[in-house]
């Protein structure tokens, strides 16, 4: 099988939070990256939310977008999630990808509040389990120190760590690995320039790539 | 605003998410606008432990009477959110008998209330404080309650090297420790003496938590062990 035809047929469903919340963000890269590999791409992002606002229907405070295969993004000023089962019921995806990790990082306060970390998360991996889908989870990337958001390449490696070991059965994807500290320029420290983005959502979409999905045409095929 | 999962049952009693309410946003003309990550301050956490062979019911001590059964089948319960600014009440049920409740848990900690009932009838427990964990990426977390008054010295270690895991832990005492992320099967023994019985833990993860408990048995001690779970 070739490169270009390595998810053709699958149905990949991508929510998250302001990372994809804006049309020149991930929803962007990583969205249209997808969808030249093959598959078939709804990505939703709300700015702000938590992996529990995920498990329930609820209005974003700061913006979102959404985008459904080749067509082009639709924004609106707060954006809503819509509970995961809700979504994979409706549109039985062959991948459940999450884009969270910053929003829960708590950058600005000294300790990393791990009980209530384990608690979101533990929520909507259990959501997803549920479904019975599969489902990898995009943790943070290194950003920039600084920033209005107070980000920290410290406390971006014990979120990435604590996602790495706590997102089972969802497989992580570190994103960390993808480059060095400070290498992708952001605008604030925690969101990336339009070139940030595009190697981000590059890096994504070849992890994606490498995990053990079902034979993509296959997986096509059998979708009524 | 809430930041946080809807409560289950019991903690809804316990906990009020207005202590996790973050600060107004504002708005910059930058997009996206600025938006909190985190909470101002972490989780309590409270599970319990019905370490005899009838259910048990804990209720709360709020003015909702809610309620939560620990069966035996079912005996430790998953961590619920609790409150961490005054102390989480409420008492253990069995039949007409009640034991009082009281925990004092700090944001980022956790607490296990232990409750059995004795060979009369009446309830007996134990209550255990844990402050703030550290996360290790590499390694396993393992807890040792020693919940049996009359074990002064309590020692568990794997069963396939002998090797202790905790020694000398006083009666109604807890430790937590790093432990390398294996296959573990652990055994104990009570001032010298051998605890009846094995638990089997599994493989073990790294970054994940796992507890073992030694509760009274009759004359003698047993342990239950499982990995911790926060309720979703």
């Amino acid at each position: 099988m070739s490169l270009a035809a390595a998810l053709a047929g699958l149905s990949i469903l991508v929510i998250g939070d302001s990372h994809l919340a804006q049309p020149s963000y991930l929803m962007s890269s990583l969205h249209d990256e997808l969808q030249r590999q093959g598959a078939q791409v709804h990505s939703i992002g709300v700015c702000g939310v938590l992996p529990y606002d995920w498990t329930v229907s609820k209005p974003g405070t700061c913006g979102g977008a959404e985008r459904i295969g080749n067509r082009a993004p639709t924004t609106s000023s707060t954006g809503r999630t819509t509970a995961v089962a809700q979504l994979v019921k409706a549109e039985h995806p062959d991948l459940v990808l999450v884009v969270l990790g910053d929003t829960m990082a708590a950058y600005k306060q000294p300790d990393f509040p791990m009980n209530w970390v384990w608690q979101q998360v533990s929520t909507l991996t259990g959501a997803i389990a549920a479904t019975g889908t599969r489902c990898a989870w995009v943790g943070p990337a290194w950003g920039q120190e600084g920033g209005k958001y107070g980000k920290t390449y410290a406390r971006a490696e014990l979120m990435s760590r604590f996602l790495a070991t706590n997102v089972g059965p969802c497989t992580y994807i570190d994103s960390l690995e993808m480059s060095t500290r400070g290498q992708w320029p952001t605008v604030d420290g925690q969101h990336f320039s339009s070139n940030g983005y595009r190697a981000w959502g590059n890096g994504i979409a070849k992890a994606v790539m490498r995990l053990p999905l079902p034979n993509a045409n296959a997986a096509g095929a059998a979708r009524p | 605003m809430s930041r946080g999962p809807g409560l289950p049952l019991l903690a809804a009693l316990f906990v009020s998410f207005a202590s996790f309410a973050l600060s107004p946003l504002t708005s910059d003309a930058a997009a996206p606008r600025l938006y909190d990550t985190g909470p101002s301050q972490d989780l309590a956490l409270v599970r319990f432990v019905n370490a005899g062979t009838q259910p048990l019911t804990v209720h709360s001590g709020g003015a909702d009477k809610a309620s939560l059964a620990v069966p035996p089948s079912a005996p430790v319960t998953d961590y619920l959110p609790a409150r961490s600014d005054a102390p989480v009440t409420g008492q253990w049920q069995l039949g007409g008998k009640k034991l009082p409740i009281s925990l004092q848990v700090k944001a980022g900690g956790s607490a296990s209330a232990v409750a059995w009932p004795e060979a009369d009838g009446t309830l007996a427990g134990a209550s255990f404080t844990e402050a703030p964990a550290q996360f290790d990426p590499l390694r396993a977390s393992l807890a040792f309650y020693n919940a049996d008054a009359r074990c002064t010295a309590g020692l568990l270690a794997a069963s396939q090297a002998g090797a202790a895991i905790f020694e000398n832990q006083a009666a109604l005492a807890s430790a937590r420790r790093a432990v390398n992320p294996v296959k573990l099967v652990v055994q104990a023994t009570c001032n010298g003496r051998a605890v009846e019985g094995t638990v089997d833990l599994g493989s073990l993860q790294a970054g994940q938590r796992y507890s073992v408990f030694l509760v009274p048995a009759g004359k003698g001690s047993r342990l239950m062990g499982l990995q911790d779970r926060v309720a979703r």
